[in-house]
């Protein structure tokens, strides 16, 4: 009996009960399914459409989707489903890494000002609210103009000018937890500034950072679709989901060849939507004030008349 | 539960349910009210907070929240040798809008929020005016600016213009004392008006409201949770206990010669001035139980010093004592006394 | 903040390889060696960076914006034929973007359920996920190529003189524009119509007898607008960001597409000055809508206590 009960103890640690409540929300699910599939196939492009997006044959340039090119073929006669997954590759990874880049320095840097605050963080409000009143997409056209194009310079640009968000996020959430009483505790305690900062703080605030991630991942994959159709970009050596929607910028394509654009489209917007629903489930799973809040409403509501038990609903 | 036939009634709720839809299900939170009030009293609705004090007075207005409704039960409102039956008529129909404002005024306790803070507060007031008469903007301002004389707004003509955040909390009150009122209704309902209030204001106010019911003739419904109150203003009482009207009378009555086990805890529990002060403060035995709680006999039961099997078994009747004081009780004898022993507790 | 920005690009421009000189003068004044030198003594081009920089704005303020280094066209010249096309553009979704939003919200808010709610709730999950220029691309392939209703870009076709006639131009590039605001302002309207409508003196005006859409209208919609006025001001930045979008998808001749062209180019001078121009019509528009909140709040209005 009481080796049973010591498995039981194991095996419920909080990551495997987030995990399951995840699993438990349908449009989460569904979300990480089609993330999830979309990923295996930038992986393996070529194996899912047996041609390499660089391939082309010139004979059958602008063919319509038939079988043997299930989204058509380019100008080039490559096959678009193949340059379609394989663009994949370089969105995803540029949406993912400009978020992760972008979320590390925000987060860092709202740790640092949130805990100590001052001039250190007076200042870097000043700044964060600078960048943020101006127009992203010009502040990214001009650096783009300063430091050139390509996936990396993208990634660096998308993390310079959108790490405002996440900064903001977790100094308001570090201003509220300053007050907390383990900080005192760990303070009385004379922990090392950096030490109660990351090990004991963050932690706490781990939760709408991961939300963050998934929300800026879906923008970024968007910011770059929009600076790739400008040209301005990811040069179109390397496909990128932006790129291939780029073709859009001539009328004829627009009109005569829709297949070369609509479908860099879709799987812009499948993946923003899975990516986007993960994030709502995982919001739903990890805000721990939501639960609470909403145990609290059917509480109240049964004691208060006439109390709306759906507080504010969105 | 009504009164005499010869009695003048303004208002009669007879047998009146509502339910509230919550997540959890329904809530239950007026069970078979019945209050008959005299053309020109003034009544006092007293209970703890969650009695349902509000929810009667937000019944008869036809004001219950998009989650409420009235389930059975009437409401009958004895204006202009009309007879209405409030609750057959749509919320926010023509007919019952006419009565509301014109017929029935309203008088909130929260005044700050109770006050659109982007409207002046002359306009506020106006603005029921010109709903129910026909009459121009400036003759509408004109007697805005009286009836603030009248109630004694200090330099009424330019207060016609300020906003409610410029206003003291007895001010605030006043004004909506004056939304309620400028129409002239036959009767006015106040929501716990001065809750909010410093002692001195509270007096005031209600000294005012006092006023309006002699002078003019004004049926008053009062909600309050403070009995001092009540011994001021009060013709008539009337003590809620979760949903369920327990015990109806004249002031003196209730006051004086109180018959609910409820009404009785509910007087010794109110400090008074010439006290003991080294005398425990009574308190009301346990907490009000959530209205989803109690469904059967007694509401009071878990309480009551004085409680029997019979008080819960079925739902307890109103008896009507002599001089028409009723009481929800069945541990009263033939004389309407209670018994003299009581299940543990402090002694009478 | 214009100011941080344009020195950043300044001191960024000359670090690039391209001689600054090329946009300071007209470019087809003969130019000899000795000449050369001569007016770059006089254009302070010798000088120390910072001066340089100071020099560079007090040509701005004065109007001179120099030249681009694309064309050689002065730049002021360019801004002036380009700047009304970008007007008419983000002015346009602006209005109508705030209007839409507004009366959508507002029903929204009021009828829960209803069709409105409904719509809005699409319209937030379209926002999110498709991006705005998109909806442009599709917008023309279906209105303009397949149904040929509307002409299929640029903002002018031969013969056409008049704003009327122009219309149809505007119409998707618009449109376009509009959708990418509308999302999030339904929604915040929504969100602040419910809210408002939780509020007691909504009860108050009920209880006067007001008929229920005078209520909406003077006491629910008059308390909405505030916090959504707050939030049109933040959204503002991302109005003249789509429409560097728009102008790209539709060809319109505006701002837009001339920083575009001017980013390809490395036309410092010309990326300079429009952001300048950007920085400052934000922070013109945010001022103004700073304005129109205080009108609607007099709590705000009077320094009286903000606290509801």
């Amino acid at each position: 009996m009481s080796s049973k009960k010591l498995k039981v103890a194991r095996e419920d640690s909080t990551l495997r009960i987030l995990l399951r409540q995840f699993l438990k929300n349908p449009a989460g699910v569904a979300g990480l399914a089609i993330v999830t599939l979309m990923i295996l196939g930038a992986i393996f492009a070529q194996q899912v459409t047996g041609y390499d997006q660089a391939a082309f044959d010139v004979t059958a340039s602008f063919h319509s989707p038939n079988w043997h090119h299930l989204m058509g073929t380019d100008q080039l006669g490559s096959d678009i489903f193949a340059r379609v997954l394989y663009g994949g590759r370089a969105s995803i990874y540029i949406g993912v890494l400009s978020s992760l880049l972008g979320n590390l320095i925000g987060t860092f840097l709202g740790a640092t000002a949130g805990y100590i605050g001052g001039k250190f963080d007076a200042i870097l409000m000043r700044i964060s609210e600078l960048v943020m009143t101006f127009p992203q997409l010009i502040l990214v056209l001009i650096c783009v103009s300063l430091l050139g194009q390509g996936v990396n310079n993208v990634i660096l640009i998308f993390a310079m000018t959108g790490w405002m968000t996440t900064f903001r996020l977790v100094r308001g959430e570090f201003f509220s937890l300053r007050e907390e009483a383990f900080v005192e505790a760990d303070r009385a305690f004379g922990f090392s500034k950096s030490r109660i900062i990351f090990r004991h703080m963050l932690p706490n605030t781990l939760s709408p950072i991961v939300v963050a991630f998934t929300v800026n991942t879906a923008i970024y994959i968007i910011a770059e679709a929009g600076l790739s159709f400008l040209g301005l970009g990811v040069p179109i050596t390397t496909p990128t989901w932006g790129n291939l929607l780029a073709a859009a910028q001539s009328p004829v394509v627009v009109n005569q060849y829709w297949w070369l654009w609509v479908f860099p489209a879709i799987a812009i917007m499948a993946f923003v939507f899975g990516v986007n629903f993960i994030g709502d489930a995982l919001r739903d799973v990890l805000d721990p004030r939501q639960r609470t809040a909403s145990i609290k409403r059917t509480l109240l509501s049964k004691i208060i008349p006439g109390r709306s038990s759906k507080k504010g609903n969105s | 539960m009504s009164a005499s036939n010869q009695e003048d009634l303004i208002l009669d709720l007879k047998g009146v349910n509502v339910e509230f839809d919550v997540e959890a299900g329904k809530l239950h939170i007026l069970r078979d009210v019945s209050l008959s009030v005299p053309r020109g009293s003034f009544l006092c609705v007293v209970g703890e907070s969650g009695c349902g004090k509000s929810v009667t007075a937000q019944a008869i207005a036809q004001l219950l929240p998009n989650n409420g409704r009235i389930t059975s039960g009437e409401i009958v409102f004895n204006v202009d040798d009309e007879r209405i039956e409030l609750q057959s008529l749509e919320k926010f129909g023509a007919k019952m809008r006419s009565l509301r404002g014109a017929k029935i005024g309203m008088i909130f306790q929260d005044t700050l929020s109770s006050l659109n803070p982007a409207h002046k507060v002359g306009r506020q007031v106006a603005e029921a005016l010109l709903q129910h008469t026909d009459i121009s903007k400036e003759e509408a301002r004109e007697r805005v600016v009286t009836l603030f004389t009248r109630l004694g707004i200090p330099d009424p003509r330019r207060r016609y213009d300020a906003y409610p955040h410029e206003f003291s909390g007895g001010m605030r009150q006043r004004v909506m004392i004056a939304i309620a009122t400028i129409c002239e209704p036959d009767i006015l309902i106040a929501d716990e008006p001065t809750t909010a209030l410093d002692v001195t204001i509270q007096a005031q106010i209600l000294e005012l409201l006092k006023d309006l019911q002699k002078n003019e003739g004004r049926t008053f419904i009062l909600i309050t949770h403070n009995m001092a109150l009540v011994s001021e203003v009060a013709d008539h009482v009337a003590v809620m206990y979760l949903g369920r009207v327990v015990e109806h009378g004249t002031t003196q009555q209730v006051l004086f010669d109180p018959k609910h086990p409820y009404t009785r805890a509910l007087l010794k529990s109110v400090p008074a001035l010439d006290a003991d002060k080294n005398e425990e403060l009574k308190t009301v035995d346990g907490q009000t139980p959530s209205p989803a709680d109690v469904t059967r006999g007694c509401e009071f039961a878990g309480r009551c010093p004085y409680v029997a099997d019979i008080c819960r078994g079925e739902t307890i009747e109103m008896r009507t004592l002599p001089g028409n004081h009723q009481v929800r009780c069945v541990r009263l004898d033939a004389q309407g006394q209670l018994p003299i022993f009581q299940i543990g507790g402090a002694s009478e | 903040m214009g100011l941080a920005i344009s020195a950043l690009i300044f001191f960024a421009s000359r670090l690039s390889p391209i001689d600054p000189i090329n946009s300071l003068i007209p470019p087809d004044s003969a130019i000899d060696p000795a000449n050369l030198a001569k007016l770059r003594q006089q254009l302070g081009l010798n000088d120390n960076i910072f001066i340089q920089y100071f020099h560079w704005l007090k040509e701005m303020l004065v109007g001179n914006f120099g030249y681009s280094i694309q064309n050689g066209q002065k730049i002021s010249d360019i801004l002036a034929q380009r700047m009304p096309a970008t007007l008419e553009l983000v002015l346009s979704a602006l209005i109508l973007s705030t209007l839409f939003s507004l009366t959508l919200g507002l029903f929204a808010g009021a009828n829960r359920g209803g069709f409105a709610d409904k719509l809005s709730r699409v319209l937030a999950v379209i926002g999110i996920s498709v991006p705005d220029f998109f909806i442009g691309i599709a917008l023309l392939n279906v209105f303009a190529y397949r149904l040929g209703w509307l002409p299929t870009g640029q903002r002018i076709s031969p013969g056409e003189t008049t704003l009327w006639q122009r219309m149809p131009h505007l119409v998707l590039p618009v449109a376009t524009l509009t959708f990418a605001m509308l999302a999030v302002l339904i929604r915040y309207t929504r969100n602040s119509v419910l809210d408002t409508l939780n509020k007691d003196f909504i009860k108050t005006a009920r209880s006067k007898g007001v008929p229920e859409w005078k209520v909406l209208w003077s006491h629910v919609f008059r308390n909405s607008l505030g916090p959504v006025m707050v939030i049109l001001a933040f959204r503002l930045p991302l109005l003249f960001g789509g429409s560097v979008l728009v102008e790209s998808v539709f060809q319109w001749p505006g701002i837009g597409s001339t920083i575009v062209s001017a980013v390809t180019a490395s036309d410092f001078p010309v990326i300079m000055v429009i952001s300048m121009i950007v920085a400052t019509a934000i922070l013109v528009s945010s001022f103004m809508v700073d304005i129109i909140k205080s009108i609607l709040d007099p709590r705000v209005r009077l320094g009286g206590s903000v606290t509801s």
